[in-house]
């Protein structure tokens, strides 16, 4: 939780950072534009106020005169007039010139200044030259100072209650965003080899954190079965490793029980490393399974798979001669690709096994080798007694013995299948089965040409 | 003594019928366990060695069935997994013991004179007729300080009277707990045994333990 809080916190606070300077930079542009304008006005006011006098007044002796409707119009703009003489001396005053004086460092002609008069007005000075008198005109500044100060004091109010209500509107929403993965994790706490059974509920939206979600369940869907697959091998291995321990542990018990001839000794012997025997093949097998199921253990090189096909062919034919079996072997043209020659054969030899086993005397087998568009396709055809149909779903599961009545002690483990099978995937390749019940059984194995980039022996099912 | 062995791997059962034989117990094998239900009707069984993993119905539910039809005789379970649920569900089942695979065929004779010797006269491994002494585990039988060598059959017979001392048992009570299902029970084998085994513990003794009563069977009992 802790981690999750620190990620909605930080989401949170980049938005508002952000945001702040947004607003910041909004609201200083904002005044200095307002500013800008204001100035503008009021300079505009003063310069035109200036321009209208300097053409009317009109000077009779020292004293200066304004026509009545200027004046009118320099009241209503709230423009306060001083006309000075040439040695400085106030002739002429109108507005809220009546009430002050001006200060003894004026700006220069065509200047705008602000002043303070008397200490409480603000103004801008602007002073038009006529003839040898000055005009002095002066526009308060305090309306548009209050204004601007209102714009500042509404922004500083504003934008710290803006940047509130979106770190809680960004709190809610990270909280919302973020529940799922609190539920993900929740799940990923209670999950462990033991249950594997748990699942993120579904009822997610489909967005990202909904993709994580199926994602996840997935993964998990695929560990389950495989923690289930290696379960399951687990509690087979050791069923077929304890019967036969049973069995050598009472024979061993039985011989030493008490005195017995050296003949009955002999034979109890030798069903005692007929057990042995059997138990080290069983050994052998699940090792042999354990390593072609780690792909990275494969030694792949070119091979020519018909010269491989006829070498194990040879090995063959004594048997099927013996068995009164026609055996054939086809492979032309260039049948070379890339693969681990050793473990190719191996699952060839697993086939061919089965072949001779369910085959009877006068049957065919035949073991071609064909190339196909970018795949060698090896294929063990024969006339034996088949496979019943509900058998085949299962062929490739370990310890699956299509014929329970077969005993233990003659039969297979039910590993050769899922030996070969699991070789053909670490080469990227597939194996397909096509049986009739006393027709017979043709298995194939299609290899791709190109080294795959992937093997797939591991996340087969 | 009669035992049922119910193990569906057939070459364990084999050598449990071995075994037991050679310990001179009359030995039936059925590899099916809903088969058990019918063989426990046909003969006495005084044992039976109950595999857990069985075609048909396993060995819990075996065990429940024969508990609920009334049969009491002891049941040893063989089981292949030890875990505690393994253990606790086969005794709460109804069995009186269990074995975990594997198991050497001493400690398998053991558990089954163990479990006879609670239906049995005595406690200790002795039974004691008279002067007459058979030790089932040693399967030596004396009379006085005489030790006499006995063939299993022989054993078997003795070991049969003795557990019913002063009892008359029929040709088919004994036929029952000393010969398995294979034997006839017209065979006139039950004679040859019985004159062979008076041979060996009576001659030579006043009192003669092994008793003919005309018409019913045999007794062992040391008065007359």
């Amino acid at each position: 939780m802790a981690k999750l809080g620190r990620l909605r916190v930080r989401l949170v606070l980049w938005t508002i950072t952000l945001e702040a300077i947004l607003l910041l930079t909004f609201a200083v542009t904002l005044l200095l534009f307002l500013k800008n304008q204001q100035d503008s006005q009021i300079e505009d006011a003063l310069r035109l106020s200036g321009a209208q006098l300097r053409s009317v007044v009109e000077t009779q002796n020292d004293t200066y005169v304004v026509p009545d409707d200027v004046i009118a119009q320099l009241n209503r703009r709230e423009i306060s007039v001083w006309i000075l003489d040439g040695q400085g001396e106030v002739r002429f005053r109108t507005g809220e010139a009546r009430n002050f004086d001006l200060p003894d460092d004026l700006p220069a002609q065509g200047v705008f200044r602000d002043v303070t008069l008397g200490g409480e007005e603000h103004v801008r000075l602007y002073i038009v030259p006529l003839a040898e008198a000055d005009i002095v005109l002066a526009y308060s500044v305090d309306d548009s100072r209050v204004f601007l100060q209102q714009v500042a004091v509404g922004f500083a109010i504003a934008i710290p209650i803006m940047l509130l209500l979106s770190a809680g509107g960004g709190l809610f929403l990270a909280n919302r965003a973020l529940a799922p993965v609190t539920q993900i994790t929740e799940t990923a706490r209670r999950i462990n080899a033991e249950d594997l059974s748990r699942r993120i509920q579904m009822n997610l939206p489909d967005d990202e954190i909904g993709e994580l979600a199926q994602t996840f369940n997935a993964m998990l869907d695929r560990l389950d079965r495989a923690f289930q697959r290696e379960r399951q091998l687990t509690t087979d291995a050791s069923h077929e490793l304890r019967t036969p321990l049973g069995v050598l542990k009472m024979q061993l018990s039985l011989a030493r029980s008490r005195p017995r001839e050296t003949v009955e000794l002999m034979t109890m012997m030798q069903a005692m490393e007929g057990d042995v025997d059997r138990m080290t093949r069983l050994v052998e097998q699940l090792l042999t399974l354990a390593r072609v199921e780690q792909p990275g253990l494969m030694n792949f090189a070119l091979c020519d798979i018909g010269g491989l096909l006829h070498d194990l062919g040879s090995q063959y034919q004594a048997v099927a001669d013996e068995k009164a079996i026609q055996f054939t072997i086809f492979a032309e043209g260039d049948l070379t690709l890339p693969c681990d020659a050793d473990k190719i054969r191996q699952a060839i030899a697993n086939l061919m096994d089965n072949a001779i086993k369910y085959t009877s005397a006068n049957g065919k087998i035949r073991l071609e080798a064909v190339q196909q568009s970018e795949c060698i396709k090896i294929t063990i055809a024969d006339t034996g007694v088949g496979i019943a149909p509900e058998h085949l779903p299962h062929l490739f599961e370990r310890f699956y013995r299509a014929d329970s009545a077969r005993t233990s002690t003659t039969g297979g483990f039910g590993l050769g299948l899922p030996i070969t099978k699991a070789i053909v995937n670490a080469h990227g390749g597939q194996i397909e089965v096509h049986s009739e019940l006393n027709v017979g059984t043709t298995i194939s194995i299609i290899l791709p040409i190109s080294i795959p980039l992937f093997p797939t022996g591991l996340n087969s099912d | 003594m009669r035992v049922l062995v119910v193990e569906d791997e057939p070459r364990m059962a084999a050598l449990l019928r071995q075994g037991l034989e050679e310990d001179a117990y009359a030995v039936d094998v059925v590899s099916n366990g809903l088969e058990v239900l019918e063989w426990v009707q046909s003969a006495a069984y005084d044992l039976i060695l109950l595999d857990i993993m069985l075609p048909g119905m396993d060995g819990f539910e075996v065990c429940q069935t024969l508990r609920r039809q009334g049969y009491m005789m002891p049941i040893l379970m063989l089981t292949a997994r030890d875990t505690l649920t393994d253990k606790v569900m086969g005794l709460d089942s109804g069995a009186d013991d269990y074995l975990v695979k594997p198991f050497a065929i001493e400690e398998v004779t053991a558990r089954l004179r163990a479990l006879s010797r609670r239906s049995g006269p005595s406690k200790t491994p002795e039974l004691v007729v008279g002067d007459l002494r058979l030790n089932t585990a040693t399967k030596q039988a004396s009379r006085g300080n005489i030790t006499i060598p006995l063939s299993a059959k022989e054993y078997a017979l003795l070991e049969t009277l003795m557990h019913h001392p002063h009892q008359i048992l029929s040709r088919d009570q004994i036929i029952e707990k000393v010969w398995d299902m294979d034997f006839s029970s017209e065979s006139k084998l039950i004679e040859v045994y019985v004159h062979a085994l008076r041979k060996k513990i009576d001659d030579g003794h006043e009192v003669k333990l092994i008793q003919t009563v005309r018409g019913l069977g045999y007794r062992i009992s040391d008065h007359g």
